[in-house]
């Protein structure tokens, strides 16, 4: 199945460059990359140099958001790769949201299912915000949605989503595995894919840090089967 | 179609209730049809039009807001993108739209 998979969350620092690293390294198939942060581009930082066909799209610009979106989804139509994981900055929910429809209709032109996988971070504004994006955002328009709960945040996303968050997400709703602080700070000084620093083959952690992040990884594997199918 | 379409564009601009340059062109949209009826390119009617293909995708679409309903249905979506599939086919070389677009591929 190809795919347009895109990492959305309006808050910022809810872990949506980590969910979007993790799907690439999880993904079936090399998947092409749409890394459309450019305050901190984190997923292109990490997999520029290491062969991925990836692209750096100024979402948020001096130039109208639906100028980008729509040259954004013309470039997308011509690439090989069967999934592509786009990643939005934070800022960008309420774009994506507006030109929703426009999106979704585009991702049935280029024959690509279309994915909304969502961060839920710690607090209830960012519960409230996956439950408008499901109402009438991009979600609304997916194929296929997931809402992936923050982990590193404790308990606390889950104890956010409620019933009605439920109801109303109408879709996959996973949790993604908290990295411990100090493994996470030390992978996020390395610009290189995680599953090399994790097998050792990129310099960067301790032997018991490779470990907890590769079993980190490894947890991480149900969201992916989720988002991919 | 050039020189009638663009002065047609610039009469409409004086419409005081044709303020936006996308509401000129949803009025000029039996004419684009016809356009493209008679085999014109999206390419062909941009360049009359002297507007760039996103603004004129979003003009005839009318891309609705957050709070806007869903499709209605979905034989309306297969419409659309049976279109946006077409002008895809009719666009210009990909190698050409990264030049021109501000995305950029890793590498270049």
């Amino acid at each position: 199945m190809r795919q347009i998979i895109f990492v959305h969350g309006e808050k910022g620092g809810v872990g949506k460059s980590t969910l979007a690293t993790v799907l690439v390294e999880l993904a079936p198939s090399r998947p092409a990359i749409a890394e459309c942060d450019r305050t901190a581009p984190d997923v292109a930082r990490r997999y520029r140099s290491s062969g991925y066909m990836g692209l750096d799209v100024p979402l948020l610009s001096n130039d109208a958001p639906i100028d980008i979106l729509t040259d954004l989804m013309g470039v997308l139509g011509d690439v090989s790769e069967d999934l592509i994981v786009v990643n939005l900055p934070s800022a960008a929910g309420l774009v994506v949201n507006q030109y929703a429809e426009l999106i979704s209709e585009v991702s049935v032109a280029i024959k690509r299912e279309l994915v909304v996988a969502y961060v839920v971070g710690a607090g209830a504004d960012s519960v409230r915000s996956a439950m408008d994006c499901a109402r009438d955002g991009l979600a609304n328009f997916a194929q296929r949605r997931v809402a992936i709960l923050n982990g590193y945040f404790g308990s606390e996303a889950r104890s956010r989503w409620t019933k009605e968050a439920d109801r109303v997400w109408r879709g996959t709703v996973g949790e993604m595995p908290g990295l411990p602080l100090r493994v996470s700070d030390h992978v996020r000084r390395v610009d290189a894919p995680l599953g090399a620093i994790a097998d050792g083959s990129v310099v960067g952690l301790q032997p018991l840090e490779r470990i907890i992040l590769r079993n980190w990884l490894r947890d991480c594997a149900p969201i992916a089967d989720a988002v991919y199918g | 179609m050039h020189d009638d379409a663009r002065s047609r564009l610039l009469d409409l601009a004086a419409d005081p209730k044709l303020r936006t340059e996308r509401a000129r062109i949803r009025a000029l949209r039996p004419e684009i049809e016809a356009a493209r009826a008679a085999g014109r390119t999206w390419r062909e009617i941009e360049d009359a039009l002297g507007v760039a293909r996103s603004t004129l995708f979003a003009a005839l679409r009318g891309v609705r807001g957050k709070g806007a309903a869903p499709p209605a249905n979905v034989d309306k979506v297969e419409k659309v993108a049976e279109v946006v599939a077409a002008s895809f086919e009719e666009a210009q070389p990909l190698g050409e739209m990264v030049r021109k677009s501000k995305i950029k591929r890793w590498g270049e």
